[in-house]
């Protein structure tokens, strides 16, 4: 077995038994991450540091006093994320030089967790869209191919993320879900992405895009993996206010325990007409299969489903324009000199903001609007429907089964002009942000076109335990083989 | 919406656009608005607005910290971003007009 082949917990065993050092698996990732370089998955490599880390973590070791069972693991960190003396650009020129003087928590726990960060991943511009394609440093390439050759988008706004765990330029990797930005990315590479309950990861030094939405989470090759990280990238943080004091479980507690006689929900609003057909055959499997392993499937109802996206595009931008005011030239961003101080306002954001940004402040600011205060507020009740919808499902399920995209991934010459086609496609993934439920996209398949495709499973309240507990199970029936064909064509495996 | 509600937004955004970017976003603009509309279909007689998740998790009243000085930046961390300064001052373009 090659040691890219090594999952996070077969490296750490290794680790542990010293078969195998952290400079070693660090330099096998980071000459892994340099064949990666068209797929332009980092914004920021920190590889001579990780290459002092790596030796730091094996001086602890040998001295047996190893931070944690995650010491040595080299990871990627989504370029959202504030890093104490690395840049942070939000893939936005008008952040390009920013050089955040704190840490976020999250990745100050894995840190101090003895993680070591081979850098700062693309993404879309300010974490808004499902492509990565917005970047201002150009797009991630998904690596994974299909016959005809084209590139395929590695999906967003956690594109960089997914496609390097996909890609083995490193083992994890660090996200953000806004509405559905770590799972959509997670099914659109066969990787695991899951986007935790709201408040069970501190939002601390994470750029907000919609801070009542925003939640941090992992994204891996597998679930014990996922699970992993989670550990230690969750709990409560006293700098967070929307956070609450959680008993937080040992996230790998129930996995590898019989699912016989929990409750699955189907719901019927999620079987659509705009499923591939490949989706709904993988979707009937899994239910079969969890039928096998003595799950009881029940079939529910969300009924606000249909208004969940509009709600989100209408909360979302309403958030992200009040968010964003600080983007002024004098506060934050570029900072372009002129004569007008409304000029200076509008240089820095006219120049440093993609088409893609703007739109969503002039739709937040358009619904901000004194005038339109009505249709904020409808949304706000609106998501309370939605939301109800969930609490309502949770008196008599334990989690909700649906495909996590309605499609493989898209090619990047094949985008819609349509802003709208593409905000569709979060259908399924926004509903759990808007009710700030936990969530988790897993992979199941390849589809017609030789593409991964992923399953969600929604949980209740800090039920990330379950939703691990279960994923595992279907995981371990199906033996998806995660490899890419860019792992596979560059002999990474 | 009329030309002149889109000219307002620009200028409250303080966003400029120009050719072709002004026309293509200022109609998916009005589109995705429009489609926002979808909700006046939606019964919400009775229902409370939902703004955050504190409502459901009981955050801001559990989670009051201590009032205590942390220290979190010291001055030169701070200093290292701007792009311009005088001393321990930060320049700023003129604000008052």
């Amino acid at each position: 077995m090659k040691i890219l082949d090594l999952s996070i917990k077969e490296a750490s065993d290794k680790l542990a038994s010293k078969e195998i050092s952290a400079l070693e698996l660090v330099q096998s990732y980071i000459n892994s991450s340099e064949k990666a370089n068209k797929l332009n998955i980092y914004i920021t490599k920190t590889f001579d540091s990780a290459i002092e880390e790596a030796k730091k973590s094996d001086d602890r070791r040998s001295k047996n006093s190893s931070l944690s069972v995650l010491d040595g693991i080299p990871i990627g960190i989504k370029d959202i994320f504030l890093t104490k003396g690395v840049k942070t650009t939000n893939a936005s020129k008008i952040l390009e030089n920013f050089i955040a003087p704190y840490e976020s928590t999250v990745t100050s726990n894995l840190k101090n967790a003895g993680c070591i960060s081979l850098g700062k991943l693309n993404l879309d511009e300010f974490a808004m869209g499902s492509t990565t394609l917005t970047s201002a440093f150009g797009p991630t390439i998904n690596p994974w191919k299909t016959d005809d050759n084209k590139d395929r988008v590695p999906g967003g706004s956690s594109g960089g993320s997914s496609a390097g765990v996909s890609a083995r330029s490193f083992l994890g990797a660090l996200g953000t879900d806004t509405g559905g930005s770590i799972r959509q990315p997670a099914a659109f590479t066969g990787t695991v992405g899951m986007k935790p309950t709201y408040g069970v990861c501190s939002r601390y030094g994470i750029i907000s895009f919609a801070s009542s939405l925003d939640q941090a989470g992992p994204i891996t090759r597998n679930v014990v993996d996922n699970a992993m990280l989670l550990n230690y990238i969750a709990g409560f943080d006293t700098k967070d206010s929307s956070m609450v004091p959680f008993n937080k479980p040992d996230y790998l507690g129930k996995i590898g325990q019989s699912i016989k006689g929990l409750r699955v929900g189907i719901p019927k609003e999620y079987n659509s007409e705009s499923l591939s057909s490949c989706l709904k055959s993988y979707y009937k499997k899994v239910i079969d299969v969890l039928k096998t392993l003595g799950a009881e499937i029940v079939d529910i109802s969300l009924p606000h489903t249909e208004y969940a996206l509009p709600v989100y595009y209408i909360v979302a931008s309403s958030e992200a324009s009040s968010n964003y005011a600080r983007f002024d030239g004098v506060k934050y961003g570029l900072k372009v000199e002129a004569s007008e101080l409304s000029d200076v306002y509008k240089n820095a954001r006219s120049l440093g903001w993609g088409e893609e940004v703007k739109r969503r402040v002039l739709l937040g600011t358009f619904n901000l609007l004194e005038e339109n205060y009505g249709r904020f507020l409808t949304a706000a009740k609106v998501r309370r429907l939605v939301t109800n919808d969930f609490i309502d499902s949770f008196k008599k399920i334990d989690v909700i089964l649906t495909p996590t995209t309605t499609s493989e991934a898209f090619t990047l010459d094949n985008m819609p002009s349509n802003p709208m086609e593409i905000y569709l496609s979060d259908v399924f993934t926004v509903t759990s942000n808007l009710a700030g439920v936990p969530a988790i996209s897993f992979p199941v398949g390849l589809g017609a076109e030789g593409l991964p495709l992923g399953m969600q499973l929604i949980g209740n309240y800090f039920a990330e335990d379950v939703l691990y507990q279960i994923s595992h199970a279907i995981e371990q029936e199906l033996q998806f083989n995660g490899i890419s064909t860019f792992v596979k064509e560059n002999n990474l495996s | 919406m009329k030309d002149s509600d889109i000219q307002k937004l620009f200028k409250i955004t303080h966003i400029e656009l120009h050719g072709d970017s002004l026309s293509k976003i200022s109609s998916s603009v009005v589109d995705i608005i429009r489609w926002g509309e979808i909700l006046n279909k939606a019964n919400v007689e009775g229902v409370e607005p939902m703004f955050a998740l504190s409502d459901i998790t009981g955050a801001y009243l559990q989670n009051m910290r201590e009032d205590e000085v942390i220290i979190n930046n010291t001055v030169n961390e701070v200093l290292l971003n701007v792009p311009d300064k005088d001393d321990v001052f930060i320049c700023v373009p003129k604000v008052i007009e």
